[in-house]
């Protein structure tokens, strides 16, 4: 489990948990921008 | 704390509020406040979930745990994770094509107004008391890390700005504070892990140091042996196919395919994360031995190992992951209260103005419930356990009536129900205050009596009109909307690849059961069939979703 004297399991868990948290600050600030414009365009229509 | 770190927790403060005065113009009607217009999408609906989901009950409770037994106890979120997919995959897509706000609602639907107005009760009594015990916890950790020791100032900050940025922004708000504080609490893990996990050498230095079995991950004995994690599994489902402040949240995704995606994703990334709110546990077993109250090692470990600034993250990953269990559970004891007992036996004809205006002075209401339980949990003792003990007793056979017989047997009835929820609860109440039974057997007490007792006293019974169970039966299969906008949703699988995805998904439950029983042998072997089983029910479940 230690190889070159880095502990791969958790140094790997831990990376894994990176990525979620780099997928979860990008993806979400791309969804909310689309909710933003939605809402923008439906406000547009009604006017 | 320096002051860098109160300068962060006032910033984080000072978002929150932000975010819930932007919002405050999205909300037009009861569903934009209740379910945030069923407008979300997957990565959102996931961030929620897992915020919900997570609280100081996790970092402190069962680190704490963790400290004391093993790290067994990650089963209790393992399980959890793994009850989110089965609800992802087989009942949340049938609650969200009914288009109901809350499980009394769908449970009226299915059985009649009696037992939705008894569970609307008895639920919003039982969230107003979570919430008490949640909130109690997160001022209790914020006396400890922090210089100011009152009660009453912290109390009145947790309570303050949840409050207030529900009531501004509903569900809206607290879907992007969700986001928001899932990414605090994941950050706060990440940095804390490699720290104290180098101090004390890593995982070999754990293997060495902690005592036998803190590292079985099913472990043979003890509070949170192999029988637990069975018991806990079937907590599990109750809890993901039942929960309002759970499934509050997947009501309000955009579509079916989109409920399955969110709750599915959550789950999964929820698994890696919760080994890192583990870790530190096992760790302070060695760098702070012989603590008399184990729930004390991770804010111990805060206190002695996190530099200024760090500390401040770390600290507002804490606190934001107490808001986010608390908001979510005031919406939903306000929309129970709204939906369950105002409109249905108070004032029938109320107006959506109405409905939205008792929403949000239900969410006050609600927090100021929530104060006073606050208040009240030390004077009770053991509150988190009775509140365990409470929920095997009172939930248990809710799942069995709405879920086991409300969606699987049409001649199940509201005789059958109403009775098969008294007998059980009644009977399991006196098996664990009177005999002194385990929380793990009265789990399957309370389950066994409502599945022997709902057909019996259906069957003694009149049997429902057909209307009652009509649409939910329609509910099963993908609606006339879906197939017309082509993105149908088959809860059983019509192509070969979603045949195969179930067939692997059925194989990974086998094999953790198997592995899981195994657990009495204290063997290596039965752990690592527990987690490749999981890993493969997480494989199956992530196939038929994305592949077919």
């Amino acid at each position: 489990m230690m190889v070159f004297g880095i502990d791969i399991i958790t140094w790997g868990i831990w990376l894994l948990g990176f990525i979620i948290l780099v997928i979860w600050i990008y993806i979400p600030i791309k969804e909310f921008k689309k909710m933003i414009q939605e809402r923008k365009d439906a406000a547009e229509k009604t006017e | 704390m320096h002051l860098i770190d109160w300068l962060i927790l006032a910033f984080f403060i000072i978002l929150m509020f932000g975010i819930g005065r932007f919002f405050y113009r999205w909300i037009g009607s009861s569903d934009d406040f209740q379910v945030a217009g069923r407008t979300l999408t997957p990565f959102i609906l996931a961030a929620t979930m897992m915020s919900t989901n997570m609280n100081l009950y996790n970092f402190i409770g069962e680190t704490g745990s963790t400290y004391q037994y093993g790290i067994s106890v990650i089963w209790h979120e393992w399980t959890g994770n793994m009850a989110l997919v089965f609800a992802g995959l087989f009942v949340i897509p049938i609650l969200r094509r009914l288009r109901i706000n809350t499980i009394p609602e769908y449970l009226e639907m299915r059985f009649g107004v009696r037992v939705r107005g008894l569970i609307g009760i008895l639920w919003v009594l039982r969230l107003s008391f979570w919430l008490g015990v949640v909130i109690y916890t997160g001022v209790t950790l914020m006396q400890g890390i922090t210089e100011v020791k009152s009660f009453e100032f912290w109390l009145a900050v947790l309570a303050t700005v949840t409050i207030i940025y529900t009531y501004l922004g509903g569900m809206f708000a607290i879907f992007v504070n969700h986001v928001l504080q899932f990414i605090m609490m994941l950050a706060g893990s990440l940095v804390l892990v490699p720290i104290v996990m180098s101090v004390c050498g890593w995982l070999p230095g754990l293997i060495e140091k902690l005592p036998e079995y803190h590292l079985s991950i099913v472990a043979p004995s003890g509070p949170f042996s192999w029988q637990f994690t069975f018991a806990i599994f079937v907590l599990g489902l109750q809890w993901a196919c039942t929960d309002q402040g759970m499934l509050q949240a997947s009501f309000g995704a955009k579509n079916i395919r989109t409920v399955a995606k969110g709750v599915i994703l959550g789950g999964l990334a929820l698994t890696a994360f919760n080994f890192l709110i583990f870790a530190p546990g096992l760790c302070a077993r060695i760098l702070v031995p012989g603590l008399e109250n184990f729930d004390l090692a991770v804010p111990t470990l805060l206190a002695n190992y996190m530099v200024p600034g760090v500390l401040g993250i770390t600290i507002c990953g804490l606190m934001a992951s107490q808001m986010s269990t608390i908001d979510a559970n005031l919406v939903a004891s306000a929309t129970l209260f709204t939906n369950d007992v105002y409109k249905t036996i108070l004032r029938k004809d109320a107006t959506k103005r109405d409905i939205l205006r008792v929403t949000r002075i239900s969410t006050i209401a609600a927090g100021i419930m929530m104060i006073v339980f606050a208040y009240a949990v030390p004077k009770l003792g053991g509150a988190v356990n009775a509140y365990l003990t409470l929920i095997g007793i009172i939930d248990m056979p809710l799942f069995v009536i709405a879920i086991v017989y409300g969606l699987l047997w049409k001649r199940a009835n509201e005789k059958g129900a109403l009775w098969a929820y008294f007998i059980a609860a009644i009977v399991a109440g006196i098996a664990r205050f009177g005999f002194g039974l385990s929380n793990n057997l009265t789990t399957f007490l309370s389950a066994g009596i409502a599945l022997v007792a709902c057909p019996i006293a259906s069957l003694l019974s009149e049997p429902l009109s057909s209307e009652k169970t009509e649409k939910i039966w329609k509910a099963r299969r993908p609606s006339k909307e879906e197939i017309e906008s082509g993105d149908e949703y088959n809860i059983i699988p019509k192509t070969n690849i979603g045949k195969i995805s179930i067939g692997i998904y059925l194989f990974g439950f086998l094999l953790f059961v198997v592995g899981t029983f195994l657990g009495m042998t204290g063997t290596w072997i039965a752990s690592l069939l527990a987690v490749l089983g999981m890993l493969i029910y997480f494989l199956g479940g992530f196939m038929k979703f994305s592949l077919e």
